[in-house]
């Protein structure tokens, strides 16, 4: 079962996200600020990061991605940056920070179940 | 060397013309003496010789006719008898006697008796007797009576005398013949000896008088010499051994002469200096002319005026170098002219050419005069070469035309008068002021001043003129017609040769049109230097030194620099360092050199943070000034970048509840939920619809605030306790259960007290309404929120009303921002809202002639006051 971290603060989208989910085979954890969602993702080293970018406190979205994907035991997480900015210097500064993919919230549900389904397939079906 | 005294006198004067010389005074003498001495010598010789001779011949003659007697005598008896020997005897006897030649006998015819003589040998030279008895015939005297006979310088020399001797009455003569040979050669010897004599000491004598004369005329000599070099050497006096008395005297008399000489040489000399000098310095040329027009004197100014050799002028027509000045020329010049001087020397001034070096022609003043007195020069002439003072008249006549022919107005005033009277006027003058040449002479220059005699300019004038300077000043003045133009006068002082103020030179120009303009320039920099001071950009102007030579009060408020410091001192390589040191430097600063004629913008930090949008120019007329206009946008970048920032944010905000309607509602069409479920989620969407629903009516009503400016305001005086129920009525705060305790102050009666306030009442909920939620929202964790009426004697005519809560309260740095529109001072979106609550609080309350003070302290909590203004109440005082 693979593992799904969502770290974003708002509870009623950590609750979409998990109705949206609840039908796959995924074990789901929530964190709802950065750092605390940076020491999850590092304990539990989940198959993929659902990440709010507009987070108070220290850590905001961008860098809690960089750490991910710096640290060699997370390096292979994928991390999927939850934006309400769409402006082009916002998706580079995803880019920048090593985030696999993006979604411009808000978001159609089904569309986070297929951007999923994509990231999260195994590598010989690609 | 000939020293006698005429060779030495003749060899000083050898400038005469050669003369007969006389002979040495020693040869004279000498010669004279000699002669003297042998003349009286000779003469003494002659008269003694021939006293001699006489003498001895009248000793022989004596004896001769002694003996004759004697013979005679002796001889008559012997004739008588006719004795022939003894006649010889007698005669033998007689003719022993010495100095007897021979003793005749003669008959009366003549016929020698007898005769006894002595005869020499010719080969022994013995003499020996010898009676004759044939002896030749020989002439007797005629007389009767002895005779004597001499003959000195017969040959032979003899000396006969003849005895007549009677017998028998027949004249016997008795004839003794004397030889004179021996005398007259002993006599001769005699002269010979003498004469040798004499020719010795003679030339003895002669020796002896040329040694002593010689030594006697040698002073003379000296004398002489010195005499001669008297003349070539002053002041020396001799000293010579004198010879005698007289050439001591001599030799005084020449030293004293000497002496004499000198002094006179000297007076002579200096006179000759002075005059000399005088003649020598005068810059004019003196010419002495003779009869003939000659040269006769020259000075040293001749030479340099002539360009010859003054030594070799003299004697020179003077035409050589005044060409046809020749003696008629100058009798006729002098014809017409004036009697002058004590003596009536006529003198006449002419100009005419003088010839330099022979070739180059030049103009000359001459003043010829005629000379009375006696001396070579017959006219004086004074020679003045006069190129430069006609060049200078020429000049001046240049320089005339330039002062007539100027454009600007001349005026000269003489300073030697009491009135300063104007002197002279040029026509430029005349068209300028209006008033002719007649109209101005003589009048005080300050005449143009007309009535106004009270303008700084004069005042500089009078100072200037006191101080004998130059002055340049511009005054009103007023032309003949009444008109004014304003004069720009130049005034400079006129000196003499011994420094004395003379003159004073005015030179006018009418400026009127100058001035006129520089007013209206002055008046346009002052309106641009209001308008300057009163815009709110910065200005700064660089020259095209590259110096400031303009700030304006706006840019030096904006960086703190005061203009003091910059005017003038601060170049533009030192004021851009003073700009970026002023700059945020994190962020880039927009060299002015790099100029895209774009607007850039400045961060400013020092004194505040500022957003400064500069501009550049260059000056249109290209002389290299700068301009650079500084234009605070901080409250417009502020607002862009709060705009930028709220609609990111409220696009944030916008979106952030659209994830959970838009996402429930998809997930809702597309599964099937329980009931249970499907209830959560609609509740979860209806209240972020309703999020959307305050956000945008906050917006709404924000934009239509800023958009009208207060405009829709109905201002009414109510009672401000309803108000503030019926706001707490319509608070929705659904997770929250806390009741707002209020706190009104009692009026009479027990009752809440009345309080009326000038407010649109409808507003005035809408910001009670904002507080009240953001004392709900800001104390999350509880704590009691209430709200009370507060007066404050210092705002008498203000009612407050104050909400306070025990929140998470504020830092003074958030507090600083609290009226910030869009500010959040938790912008995580945990605490809901725009940050537009208490903005449109304040825009509320202060439109309507409130205020709003906001207190906090992290972390106790937060207070509000809403200050809105009092009116009394309608009802009556109870």
């Amino acid at each position: 079962m693979k593992r799904i971290l969502i770290v974003e603060d708002q509870s009623d989208i950590r609750q979409l996200i998990r109705t949206t989910l609840e039908f796959d085979d995924y074990e789901i954890f929530e964190a709802d600020n950065g750092p605390r969602g940076l020491q999850m993702a590092l304990a539990m080293r989940p198959a993929l990061v659902l990440l709010d970018v507009m987070m108070p406190g220290e850590l905001d979205g961008y860098q809690v991605c960089e750490r991910i994907k710096r640290d060699p035991a997370t390096s292979l997480t994928r991390v999927v940056l939850l934006t309400a900015r769409g402006q082009r210097a916002d998706l580079e500064q995803g880019k920048k920070a090593g985030c696999d993919s993006y979604l411009i919230k808000p978001f159609s549900p089904l569309a986070l179940i297929d951007l999923l389904d994509k990231l999260l397939a195994d590598p010989q079906e690609n | 060397m000939d020293t006698s005294p005429a060779a030495v006198i003749e060899g000083a004067a050898d400038s005469r013309p050669a003369a007969r010389r006389p002979a040495s005074l020693m040869w004279q003498l000498g010669l004279l003496f000699a002669m003297a001495v042998l003349l009286s010598s000779a003469l003494a010789a002659t008269l003694a010789l021939s006293h001699f001779k006489q003498h001895m011949l009248q000793s022989i003659e004596s004896q001769v006719s002694a003996v004759a007697q004697s013979a005679a005598n002796s001889a008559r008896s012997a004739v008588r008898a006719n004795d022939i020997e003894s006649l010889g005897r007698v005669l033998s006897d007689l003719l022993r006697v010495p100095g007897i030649d021979s003793i005749t006998l003669l008959d009366p015819a003549g016929r020698p008796l007898i005769g006894a003589e002595w005869s020499r040998d010719l080969e022994t030279g013995a003499r020996s007797l010898a009676i004759r008895k044939d002896l030749p015939r020989v002439a007797v005297p005629s007389r009767n009576e002895s005779l004597v006979d001499s003959w000195w310088d017969g040959s032979p020399a003899a000396s006969s005398a003849w005895e007549p001797l009677h017998v028998n009455g027949d004249r016997y003569w008795a004839n003794v013949r004397a030889d004179l040979t021996e005398p007259a050669r002993a006599l001769r010897g005699a002269l010979y000896q003498v004469s040798a004599w004499v020719a010795v000491s003679c030339a003895l004598c002669f020796a002896l008088l040329f040694l002593f004369l010689r030594r006697s005329l040698r002073p003379l000599v000296e004398i002489a010499r010195f005499a001669g070099r008297m003349q070539l050497q002053g002041g020396e006096q001799i000293q010579v051994r004198a010879s005698s008395r007289e050439v001591a005297r001599l030799a005084q008399a020449l030293n004293q002469m000497a002496g004499n000489l000198k002094a006179q040489y000297e007076t002579i000399e200096r006179h000759d200096a002075e005059m000399s000098s005088v003649l020598n310095t005068t810059a004019d040329g003196i010419i002495g002319v003779d009869e003939s027009g000659h040269v006769t004197l020259t000075n040293e100014s001749t030479t340099s005026l002539f360009g010859w050799d003054r030594t070799r002028a003299i004697g020179r027509p003077v035409d050589c170098v005044l060409p046809g000045l020749d003696k008629e020329r100058i009798e006729s010049l002098l014809a017409e002219a004036m009697y002058t001087g004590g003596r009536g020397t006529r003198t006449v001034r002419f100009e005419f050419k003088g010839s330099r070096n022979g070739d180059v022609l030049f103009p000359v003043e001459v003043a010829l005069s005629e000379i009375s007195g006696r001396g070579t020069s017959r006219y004086a002439l004074f020679v003045r070469d006069i190129t430069e003072k006609l060049a200078s008249e020429e000049s001046v006549r240049l320089f005339r035309r330039i002062v007539d022919s100027s454009s600007h107005g001349v005026v000269i005033s003489s300073m030697t008068f009491a009135n300063e009277p104007i002197v002279y006027v040029n026509r430029a003058f005349e068209d300028l002021t209006g008033y002719s040449l007649g109209d101005a002479i003589g009048r005080r220059c300050n005449f143009l001043q007309g009535e106004e005699r009270h303008q700084p300019g004069i005042d500089q004038l009078r100072r200037a003129i006191g101080e004998q300077r130059e002055a340049k000043v511009q005054l009103r003045n007023y032309r003949r017609d009444g008109s004014m133009f304003w004069n720009e006068l130049s005034i400079a002082p006129v000196f003499d040769q011994e420094g004395g103020l003379t003159h004073y030179l005015g030179i006018q120009t009418d400026v009127t049109a100058r001035v006129l303009a520089q007013e209206a320039v002055n008046r346009r920099g002052e309106q641009l230097d209001t308008i300057l001071s009163l815009s709110p950009d910065g200005f700064v102007m660089f020259d095209a030194e590259r110096l400031i030579a303009y700030a304006n009060a706006a840019f030096c408020t904006m960086t703190g620099l005061p203009a003091s410091t910059l005017i003038g001192k601060v170049t533009f390589s030192e004021f851009e360092t003073l700009m970026r040191d002023r700059c945020d430097p994190a962020l880039p600063y927009p060299d002015v050199l790099m100029d895209t004629g774009l607007p850039d913008t400045v961060t400013l930090m020092l004194p505040q943070r500022r957003i400064l949008e500069r501009v550049i120019r260059t000056s249109r007329s290209g002389n290299g000034e700068l301009i650079l206009c500084y234009r605070d946008v901080t409250r417009e970048s502020e607002i862009d970048r709060m705009k930028s920032d709220f609609l990111s944010t409220a696009a944030h905000e916008l979106r952030t509840p659209m994830v959970s309607i838009f996402g429930f509602t998809e997930l809702m069409l597309h599964r099937t939920f329980p009931p249970e479920r499907s209830r959560m989620m609609l509740t979860t969407i209806h209240r972020q619809a309703g999020l959307i629903v305050n956000l945008v009516n906050e917006l709404l009503d924000l934009a239509r605030i800023e958009a009208r400016s207060g405009k829709d305001f109905n201002i009414a005086i109510t009672s401000l306790r309803p108000i503030v129920d019926e706001t707490l009525a319509s608070i929705l705060m659904p997770n929250d259960e806390r009741r707002v305790s209020v706190d009104w102050a009692t009026g009479p009666g027990g009752a809440d007290l009345e309080v009326m306030v000038a407010v649109d009442a409808e507003k005035i909920r809408q910001a009670l309404n904002n507080v009240i939620s953001n004392a709900y929202k800001y104390s999350p964790g509880g704590g009691a929120i209430s709200l009370e009426l507060v007066t404050d004697s210092a705002r008498e005519a203000m009612a407050g009303i104050r909400v306070r809560d025990g929140g998470i309260g504020m830092s003074p740095e958030q507090l600083a921002r609290v009226f910030e529109r869009f500010y959040r001072a938790d912008p995580s979106g945990n605490i809901p809202g725009t940050g537009l609550g208490l903005c449109l609080v304040k825009e509320i309350v202060e439109l309507q002639g409130g205020s709003v003070e906001v207190r906090s302290e992290a972390g106790v909590g937060t207070e509000v006051t809403i200050w809105l203004p009092r009116r009394q109440s309608l009802k009556l005082a109870a």
